[in-house]
């Protein structure tokens, strides 16, 4: 890993037109990730992940307007401003979770694949060849034939198989994932997530994987951005994050994960409801589900600081003003 | 299926079969009685006994079978058969062309309203409204009455009542399908709008259209029938369906195969058509 920028997120707000009352799902959101690194966006439903990874991918929905500021980093260049929606199909490409929905049922694979390089000059023999070979390299079966195939002839995995080849197509260097695996099963998930992986490691990309599974991103991603109520609450090295959470909604979410550890237990779930984003409260959005929660919680807002606390590592970043709280009784117990 | 890698067939659900390529029954039969049709209208000259304009008034009003015309003769002695035959000529085309030019105007004013933005929307849907304000029937007969006998105003009149249809229909399809992740993917992709509309988006909006087509093109036959049996149609003595029908009327009490045989012979095409919609309909639920 070069540690060279590939994109810069800063101060991204993205707010919806919903009628007279405009919302802002997401808050102040800053991420930076490096070539040939796979960072993981993690939430519950809601929180604003999809909207973040559709803002930098120039995606936004309707009345969707975005403030903040993007650079891509691409070529080895320092990381440059850009416009998202100029910038679609070069440099950026983005897979989607719904593979009943993601591939447009009128379009044979092949052409699916080969029509991003075909807007781009490329020749309808070269174009299909193309398309053929990089159904191959995602691992779809006798590729030739089925580049003649329907979508529908198609099952779950090999759909979303072929949606990655289409979205390597276009040859980027920064691939956004909008929950890819989860309408899967469990095993077709796996074998989706070592496709992705194993493509990262060969094209040397830069992967934004958004998803609500920690389990996912485990197995992904180098790092975890955590999400919560539309502000990333905790950031840092994925192990790191997974054994020593820093913010209280994230070890929340990590018990209510199933484990093998811990089998015997019931899982834990988090208690209370996200808030509303038309109506979010002041101080730290998390504090009414918050076990540790104290008065200032509600009148002062965190900000997403390094953990200066001994067991944090370095690099490792929380939006808690009790950071100190989270896990401490466990480490002593330990002790 | 040789070849299979890693278990993968073997963990996944298979994959649907492709689509049957056998024809559903409903799909057989009215293509059939419509291809049959077609064939009649081209072929009109060589299958007729008779040309449908020679004047006989020596044989006229015979019953069907006398004098070697099957379905019998009109009032000026002109062959029925002849004359059905030979309004194939006018009723199809004409009918198939008022419901295909509504479904392209529409369909193209109801892209532009779901997917060129809240302006076009707002104006399309309005114009909408204003034709839909008034009864189709009252609104046709209005709008011929105003362009002139014939062919042509028929059309003009059908389209500027019938788009509204296709154009509501698209709309709603298009807006669906606008939000489906395909759509995104293409956007993502850096194709154009254009292209991203008409490969994309399009495509998957028209299925509920092209079924309706076929309903339209018997709603046609029946309007234009309608308005020759009004005198607003066709002009005489040109066979068409509806003014035969008309004109065999005043005979009803001693010749009802004038009425008879050019109402059923509207009835049959209705048929064919509505079963192939039909079949349309349950191929694209599968």
């Amino acid at each position: 890993m070069s540690g060279r920028p590939v994109l810069v997120v800063e101060d991204l707000s993205v707010s919806l037109a919903r009628g007279s009352h405009p919302v802002t799902p997401v808050q102040h959101v800053s991420l930076t990730v490096d070539e040939g690194e796979a960072i993981g966006l993690v939430g519950e439903s809601g929180c604003g992940k999809s909207l973040t990874l559709r803002a930098i991918a120039g995606l936004l929905p309707r009345g969707g307007t975005m403030t903040g500021r993007l650079r891509l980093g691409l070529d080895g260049g320092e990381p440059e401003a850009y416009e998202p929606a100029k910038r679609r199909g070069r440099g950026i490409a983005m897979i989607f979770q719904e593979p009943m929905t993601a591939l447009n049922p009128t379009m044979r694979a092949g052409d699916l694949i080969a029509e991003p390089m075909r807007v781009r000059g490329i020749g309808r023999v070269a174009a299909r060849r193309r398309a053929v070979e990089l159904m191959a390299q995602v691992g779809i079966p006798d590729a030739a034939r089925r580049a003649r195939a329907w979508p529908h002839e198609f099952s779950g995995g090999l759909r979303q198989r072929v949606m990655i080849a289409a979205a390597l197509a276009t040859e980027p260097r920064l691939l956004l994932c909008d929950e890819p695996t989860t309408a899967l099963d469990a095993i077709v998930q796996d074998q989706i997530l070592e496709l992705i992986a194993e493509q990262k490691r060969e094209r040397n990309l830069s992967v934004v994987f958004v998803t609500h599974d920690l389990a996912v991103v485990a197995q992904i991603s180098e790092r975890i951005a955590v999400m919560y109520a539309g502000q990333i609450v905790e950031t840092g090295a994925t192990a790191e994050i997974l054994s020593t959470p820093g913010h209280p909604y994230t070890e929340a979410l990590l018990r209510s994960a199933p484990s093998f550890e811990q089998r015997a237990g019931r899982l834990s779930g988090i208690p209370g409801h996200p808030p509303d984003p038309h109506a979010f409260p002041a101080g730290c959005r998390f504090a009414d589900r918050c076990e540790y929660a104290q008065p200032d919680c509600r009148t002062r807002d965190p900000k997403l600081t390094p953990l200066a606390h001994g067991r944090f590592g370095e690099g490792h970043r929380s939006a808690c003003l009790h950071a100190e709280l989270v896990g401490a009784a466990e480490t002593e117990a330990h002790a | 299926m040789s070849a299979v890698p890693a278990g993968e067939f073997l963990i996944e659900e298979p994959a649907r079969p492709a689509a049957s390529s056998k024809l559903s029954w409903k799909l057989a039969v009215g293509g059939s009685i419509v291809a049959a049709f077609i064939v009649l209208a081209i072929f009109a000259p060589e299958i007729a006994p008779s040309r449908p304009l020679a004047i006989n008034p020596l044989d006229s009003l015979l019953a069907p079978g006398a004098g070697g015309h099957l379905l019998g003769t009109d009032d000026l002695g002109r062959d029925e058969l002849s004359r059905l035959i030979y309004a194939t000529r006018i009723d199809l085309p004409i009918a198939a062309a008022a419901a295909f030019l509504s479904a392209v105007l529409g369909t193209l004013l109801g892209a532009l309203a779901g997917f060129a933005g809240r302006w076009a929307d707002m104006v399309i849907l309005r114009i909408a409204d204003l034709v839909q304000a008034f009864p189709i029937y009252i609104l046709l007969i209005a709008l011929v009455f105003a362009l002139g006998r014939g062919a042509q105003s028929f059309l003009v009149a059908y389209i500027v009542v019938d788009w509204v249809v296709y154009a509501r229909l698209v709309r709603g399809e298009i807006l669906r399908v606008r939000g489906l992740d395909y759509v995104s993917a293409a956007r993502a992709a850096g194709l154009r709008s254009g292209r991203v509309l008409f490969v994309h988006v399009l495509p998957n909006s028209i299925g509920q259209s092209v079924i309706y087509v076929m309903s339209d093109i018997v709603f046609a036959i029946l309007a234009l029938a309608a308005f020759s049996f009004l005198g607003v149609g066709i002009s005489p003595p040109a066979a068409e369906w509806g003014a035969m029908t008309a004109e065999g009327q005043q005979f009803l009490g001693v010749a009802w195969w004038l009425t008879v045989c050019p109402g059923a012979v509207i009835a049959l095409v209705a048929l064919g058509l509505s079963l192939i919609g039909d079949g349309l309909q349950d191929r694209m639920r599968r």
